[in-house]
């Protein structure tokens, strides 16, 4: 794309999310929305996308940490739910405003994500991934500890007041609308910081990690200090996510985490794209419309909601084989005009008897067929 | 290393810059987060002010046209809880269908009820719910489904006013303190739990009790109510022992430790999945002949079949509040037999479709006391003044005031028996409402172990 249509589409899509709020009283856009949900499942409410921007917070984070550095989280739904209960906590208990709630939510989280990275990081292979398993399967049973329950409420959780738009501007925007900018904003902010780490120095040492641990220390990258801080980057994003869920929520309990919301987010960001920030929108575009869809396709055909892991899993197969970088990878073939000779290509590495794929290929789809192994779980 | 180190610097100032930003966009915040409380103060203050004191709910009628009434609700249709949703959902429609049919509806009005599926997870839960409200603009949510689950929604319908209608959960936090547009339905545990803790300490007064529950609300109400009926009784808690609903429900380990800390009898605040596998293990594997007394949820014939059948869950206790299903000539039985079987004909009919048809009759009475101006406020005030109403399927009369939002406030004991539970004994009452007619006198009754009478005990009045 040339620069200046690139300048503008970048205008396009600001000028969507800011108005966005105000589309849906527009009367055809309001048909379309009410005919996209009947038809696929897909809400497009206010409140949705409100959602959508919390789970791309906490997706950009995971896909930091997946996608570019290569390692795996299991449980980080556990993450997640540290920034939550901490934001909540501060907003329950103290009179803490929200954007400082959600700042600390996310810097705590990423504290104790360095402190749970940093004695697995030091072993190779997939103790990390193991680590944070076990934290999510051992989330519930902490928060509901009676020692702590004064403070995380226990088996209630806790039910925080309702997301109010401040007097001043009361006339200008409803409750819902400054809910969803005051979750939108700085889910934005965090996606040019993402894309920005991604571009710097850090971002490739994480990639040259991904590629070859042995090759990234020969070129001076410390392994140690690298992964232990694209763990605690993605704690970050994790923690500030959770933040933006309780806060847009006004509900944490501990059921609102559970394992499979976890390996829901593996599968989400191995489908949008992995090592991409495209990917990641896509991702949360998956996981946050996936069970509406669902369940429009249970209404059709009862058997999908028994089979949604099945199809989750094959899903991943057929990613990781004909599509190694995902929704995202796919777009950009497209829009390169290359995704039939990229797609053709792949079939007939697949076929018996061909050379192998390329490098970066293998690199990626060893990836995930990690990843298919970890999700079967 | 110059090159990351540029790079960790520039990271920093950026991250400051994004933490100004969010600071200052979330700052002014606080006036609105600092006023938070209202919600809560309202319904306190409201609650205070007796049975005036409606006038903060605006006599709304969204959802209201003369010819319908759109009501909503929020059920688990997908996930490991979906076997709720899809019996419930049946029986509730089955019975709106029936109404809309043989009566037209109420006062002329078709009750339409909109099921959104929330796969029982909290935040799911707020998603649909607000598409209910905000979007597809119900009148009022009915019987929505779960305690953490409704949790989520509770303060956002509270907040919008919306009537949040007979919620199925019988978690105390809800009506205690009161807020005037939301209503319970099930019995709450704790007095259920004080129902079975009188049994007990009649029928069983040297019982080594061991429990197993949820760790969550429901099992810790059910504890509770035991421990404050057994209290200064010679029965005795000798292990508790608790499960994750998330994990899977296999209770070998828990039944195991109850039977090495030297338990009797024991006591179980479970689902049906997991009350199964205690049935399964303590019959099967230990062989171990302990009385089973169960929270009432697991009171469905299903639950028996899992237990690997009569073999195994003869004899184990449960509390009931509706009418036993398998009472083939119980008229109201029939009935609701022939309601599912000409509504909703591919639907199974089970205590969930029962209980989905209990739900049902009580929106149905509420919308015809309130009459023909229905609105939010009018709907309100109608439930509160619902008194000696005996839905077809229930076992007592529901009697509603401003200061009593919880319906089914009364249970009988029943004894699995071959494919089925059978009630027994005297009806345990526990009405909160002063004056009501609900039996002889407010206290728990219990006198259980009177043989095996199957004719469910009519109420005194």
């Amino acid at each position: 794309m040339r620069p200046s249509l690139r300048i503008i589409a970048w205008i396009i899509l600001g000028l969507a999310l800011i108005f966005f709020p105000y589309f849906e009283t527009w009367p055809g856009f309001h048909w379309f929305l009410v005919h996209l949900e009947e038809q696929t499942g897909i809400n497009l409410s206010t409140f949705q996308m409100t959602t959508f921007a919390v789970w791309l917070v906490v997706l950009m984070g995971l896909n930091l940490l997946t996608g570019y550095s290569g390692q795996i989280s299991l449980g980080h739904g556990a993450l997640v739910a540290c920034g939550a209960y901490i934001a909540a906590i501060l907003l329950e208990h103290t009179a803490t405003p929200v954007g400082v709630a959600v700042l600390v939510g996310g810097l705590g989280t990423a504290v104790i994500g360095f402190g749970i990275g940093i004695p697995s990081l030091r072993l190779s292979g997939p103790y990390l991934a193991i680590a944070t398993l076990a934290l999510i399967v051992s989330m519930p049973q902490l928060l509901k500890l009676d020692a702590i329950s004064d403070w995380t409420g226990g088996a209630t959780g806790i039910d925080l007041p309702l997301a109010r738009a401040p007097g001043s501007i009361d006339g200008l925007v409803d409750d819902r609308q400054w809910l969803y900018y005051s979750v939108m904003a700085p889910a934005v902010i965090m996606t040019i910081i993402a894309w920005n780490i991604a571009r710097s120095p850090i971002g490739r040492a994480f990639v040259a990690i991904r590629d070859s641990e042995v090759g990234a220390q020969q070129m001076g990258v410390n392994l140690a200090v690298y992964k232990t801080l694209a763990f605690a980057l993605s704690a970050l994003y994790a923690g500030v996510g959770g933040a933006l869920f309780a806060y847009s929520q006004d509900f944490v309990s501990p059921d609102s985490f559970s394992v499979f919301q976890s390996i829901t987010f593996l599968v989400a960001i191995v489908i949008g794209g992995l090592g991409s920030i495209l990917g990641a929108i896509l991702a949360a575009a998956f996981f946050t419309f996936q069970s509406g869809v669902i369940n429009r396709l249970t209404e059709l055909l009862p058997a999908v909601d028994q089979l949604r892991w099945a199809i989750y899993g094959g899903a991943l197969i057929i990613v990781m084989v004909f599509l190694p970088t995902g929704a995202a990878g796919f777009v950009r073939q497209v829009a390169s005009g290359e995704a039939w000779r990229a797609t053709t290509a792949r079939l007939q590495a697949l076929l018996p008897g061909s050379r192998s794929a390329h490098a970066n290929e293998a690199t990626i789809g060893r990836e995930g067929s990690q990843q298919e192994g970890d999700s079967d779980e | 290393m110059q090159v990351s180190k540029n790079a960790l610097l520039r990271l920093l100032l950026l991250l400051l810059a994004a933490t100004m930003f969010v600071a200052l966009s979330c700052d002014d915040e606080e006036d609105g987060g600092g006023t938070d409380q209202t919600p809560g103060a309202t319904s306190d203050a409201t609650s205070e002010d007796g049975d005036s004191g409606l006038s903060d709910i605006p006599e709304d009628t969204t959802g209201v046209t003369d010819t319908q009434i759109l009501l909503g609700t929020h059920m688990p249709l997908t996930s490991e809880a979906a076997l709720y949703g899809q019996q419930i959902v049946p029986g509730m429609q089955a019975y709106f269908d029936f109404i809309n049919e043989t009566e037209g509806g109420v006062n002329g009005r078709q009750i339409k009820l909109l099921v959104e599926d929330d796969g029982y997870s909290p935040p799911r839960t707020n998603e649909v719910v607000r598409k209910l409200v905000e979007q597809d603009g119900v009148f009022a949510i009915v019987g929505g489904l779960g305690t953490a689950q409704h949790s989520a929604v509770f303060e956002y319908l509270a907040d919008a006013k919306v009537p949040d209608l007979f919620m199925a959960t019988g978690a105390t936090l809800f009506t205690d303190p009161i807020t005037r547009t939301a209503f319970g339905f099930n019995p709450n545990y704790i007095q259920e739990g004080n129902g079975i803790g009188k049994y007990i300490a009649e029928n069983y007064p040297e019982a080594k009790v061991g429990v197993i529950r949820q760790n969550d609300d429901f099992g810790a109400d059910g504890l509770a109510g035991i421990r404050q009926a057994i209290e200064g009784s010679t029965v005795e808690i000798v292990s508790e022992q608790t499960y994750e609903a998330a994990n899977p429900p296999d209770l070998t380990v828990q039944v195991q430790r109850l039977q090495n800390d030297g338990a009797d009898l024991v006591v179980v605040y479970s689902l049906p999945r997991q009350a199964a596998s205690v049935i399964k293990v303590a019959r099967e594997q230990l062989s171990w002949d302990a009385p089973l007394i169960f929270s009432g949820v697991v009171a469905d014939p299903t639950t028996i079949a899992l237990a690997g059948g009569a073999a195994n869950a003869d004899g184990a206790i449960t509390t009931a509040y509706l009418r036993p299903l398998n009472q083939a000539d119980d008229p109201a039985i029939i009935e609701h037999q022939e309601i599912m079987a000409e509504y909703q004909p591919d639907k199974a009919v089970s205590n969930l479709s029962l209980f989905g048809q209990s739900v049902a009759e009580m929106v149905v009475e509420t919308l015809k006391a309130a009459g023909q101006d229905l609105n939010r406020r009018s709907v309100i005030a109608a439930a509160e003044s619902i008194k000696g109403f005996t839905c077809s399927v229930c076992l007592a009369p529901i009697n509603l005031s401003p200061t009593d939002h919880r319906p089914i406030e009364a249970f009988q004991f029943a004894e699995a028996e071959g494919d089925s539970w059978v009630v027994f004994g005297d009806l345990v009452s526990y009405e909160s409402t002063d004056g009501a007619d609900s039996g002889d006198d407010a206290e728990p009754t219990d006198d259980a172990g009177s043989g095996d009478d199957t004719e469910p005990t009519e109420t005194p009045e």
